[in-house]
């Protein structure tokens, strides 16, 4: 049962940082398909724009979802090194279930929002609405799920990768 | 209000991830306004569906691509092949480097990652002190956001309608006066005879190719701004222009990325910037909510304390950035402040250009300064070093990049003269 749990966390992780990667590949190759299609074939696509602002939201809530288990949000980091290895990854779930609070606030209200704008489509691309919408119930639901994975698998840090985070700042 | 603030900053000092710590204080507010809860998705959506902020991933993901494909390394060569004759070369140079590097990344973070691995082990052989090395890097690592292409510049542009070329070419100036800034520090600890000469490097590469390799990496800012400013492209198109030249440049030019560490820039990409996305997008409701709840007018009010008197304000908002940057994300920062500070800015007839790169340099101070510091932090790892003995060695650079702050504050020109010049 356990070891179902851990595998699950792992296998949603990995399955959400893997569409956020493919996602990642679609909107550059659509950003230098906008440059390219102006400048070498002289044709305007008006609907590159909205696609990528959308499928942006859903690398946003899928992302999300794999930054939890890789421990990849950024946040003060001294309760758990004040509680010690052994404890710091209950304290790390115990502290993503306070930040849970917030998924289930998403999850409740961009539902309705999701199922309200179901019905219109995007000016440009004509992309129903309801497709970049239903990204932030989806996204908040699997972060649930994440979440509470967390408390039997751990995290499991990207092995280098915790060098290189932080890309605005 | 007290209580919207107060919930935010005891879960952001629990340890609660930013984002959710500053979505629930958001959410807080928006139940003091007494405004329905649905509210917050809307919010949400609308904060992060923005053309403008479409270009911070790219820029996270050229700079990604550049330091696995072997890039940071060439930089490092070139900037210590100018400054291997004299005492205190290496350190000279690791500023080189954070100048060089700043224009292929806009993150101090990366930079300090990037370059500390290489010059907190490399310095010390040479006879600097590990503290005195990482003291360097994370002193210079702080250009990284100023100087274009820089993350911050994008999020503010975003939140403040300023166009993104402007307050890119606006950063050139600022970024080259924090490194002088560092340089100063340096030259006067190798006046005293304090730092030693580089040692000979062994290489078999010729400095021809050096310097043309070099040249190749530092075409890419010129490309993207020019580019930019001339209308040839947006911001957001320049940084997936950004992304195909650091492609070529690591994969057909240097030969140092195949499609399995290209699949893992790309990877890390996604997941950076899903962070900053989930980021702004709860400041965003953070930032709704504290409108709601009026701080508009406290600043207002504040503003006309300061009526006629632009730059003791300008000092203001310096001072409180310093302050909110010590322990608030510096993305977070600007999405939650810039919006309420700009009215009161115009209102002065402060350009908001100047008022924008006093709030990117004293927030970027903030990312080394304890107790949230994320580039000290970085270092630490990185060199294996403690806190205490790092702030020590570094103390005298804070001091010559808040008098850079303070030149900012004081001459509008600095950040002015370069936009108005290129972009009228």
């Amino acid at each position: 049962m356990l070891g179902l749990a851990r595998r699950a966390a792992r296998y949603l992780a990995q399955a959400t940082e893997t569409l956020a990667c493919l996602i990642m590949i679609v909107v550059t190759a659509l950003n230098l398909t906008q440059v390219g299609g102006r400048y070498l074939f002289n044709i305007g696509f008006g609907w590159t724009e909205e696609a990528m602002r959308y499928l942006m939201i859903w690398l946003m809530m899928l992302g999300s979802v794999a930054c939890i288990y890789r421990a990849e949000h950024m946040g003060i980091e001294a309760l758990e090194s004040v509680a010690g290895p052994r404890r710091a990854p209950y304290v790390k779930s115990a502290l993503y279930s306070v930040a849970a609070i917030f998924c289930v606030f998403l999850l409740v209200y961009s539902w309705p929002l999701a199922l309200r704008n179901a019905g219109q489509n995007a000016p440009a691309s004509g992309i129903p609405m309801i497709v970049p919408y239903i990204a932030l119930p989806v996204g908040s639901a699997l972060m649930l799920v994440q979440i509470a994975l967390s408390w039997v698998s751990g995290f499991e840090p990207d092995h280098d990768a915790d060098d290189e985070v932080g890309g605005a700042a | 209000m007290i209580w919207v603030a107060v919930t935010g900053l005891a879960l952001l000092f629990l340890g609660v991830p930013v984002a959710f710590a500053l979505g629930l204080a958001g959410l807080v507010g928006v139940w003091l306004a007494d405004i329905p809860f649905s509210i917050v998705a809307t919010r949400i959506f609308a904060g992060v569906d923005s053309f403008v902020f479409l270009a911070v991933p790219f820029y996270i993901l050229a700079a990604e691509i550049m330091s696995q494909g072997g890039i940071t390394t060439r930089l490092i060569r070139i900037a210590g092949y100018a400054t291997r004759r004299i005492r205190g070369g290496t350190a000279f140079s690791n500023i080189g480097a954070s100048v060089l590097f700043a224009g292929i990344s806009g993150s101090a973070v990366a930079d300090a990652a990037a370059l500390g691995r290489v010059f907190i082990t490399e310095m010390p052989k040479e006879g600097y002190t590990k503290s005195y090395a990482a003291a360097v890097t994370v002193a210079s690592s702080i250009i990284g956001p100023i100087i274009p292409p820089s993350g911050l510049a994008i999020i503010l542009a975003a939140v403040s309608g300023l166009s993104v070329v402007d307050l890119f070419l606006a950063g050139v100036i600022p970024g080259l006066l924090l490194g002088g800034a560092c340089a100063a520090v340096v030259t006067i600890d190798a006046l005293r005879g304090r730092l030693p000469r580089p040692a000979p490097v062994v290489t078999d590469e010729s400095p021809l190719r050096m310097i043309l390799s070099g040249l190749a990496v530092a075409t890419l800012p010129v490309v993207i701004v020019g580019g930019m400013v001339v209308g040839a492209y947006t911001a957001t198109e320049g940084g997936g222009i950004a992304v195909a030249y650091a492609i070529f440049l690591a994969v057909v030019v240097f030969r140092e990325l195949d499609m399995a560490g290209l699949w893992r820039a790309f990877l890390k990409a996604a997941r950076i910037s899903a962070t900053i996305y989930i980021l702004v997008a709860a400041a965003t409701v953070l930032s709704y909510a504290l409108n709601l709840l009026g701080v508009a007018s406290w600043i207002g009010t504040a503003a006309e304390i300061f009526a006629g008197q632009p730059v003791p304000f300008l000092f203001g908002i310096a001072v409180l950035m310093l302050i909110l940057g010590t322990f608030l994300d510096i993305g977070a920062a600007i999405l939650i402040f810039v919006p309420l500070l700009m009215p009161a800015v115009r209102e002065l007839g402060i350009d908001p250009l100047q008022a924008s790169m006093v709030v990117m340099l004293t927030l970027a101070i903030g990312l080394v300064t304890p107790p949230v510091g994320v580039v000290l932090f970085v270092v630490m790892r990185i060199g294996r070093i403690g806190m205490f003995p790092l702030l020590r060695a570094l103390l005298p650079f804070l001091v010559a990049e808040l008098c850079a702050v303070a030149l900012l504050c004081l001459v509008p020109a600095f950040s002015t003269w370069l936009p108005d010049l290129l972009n009228p």
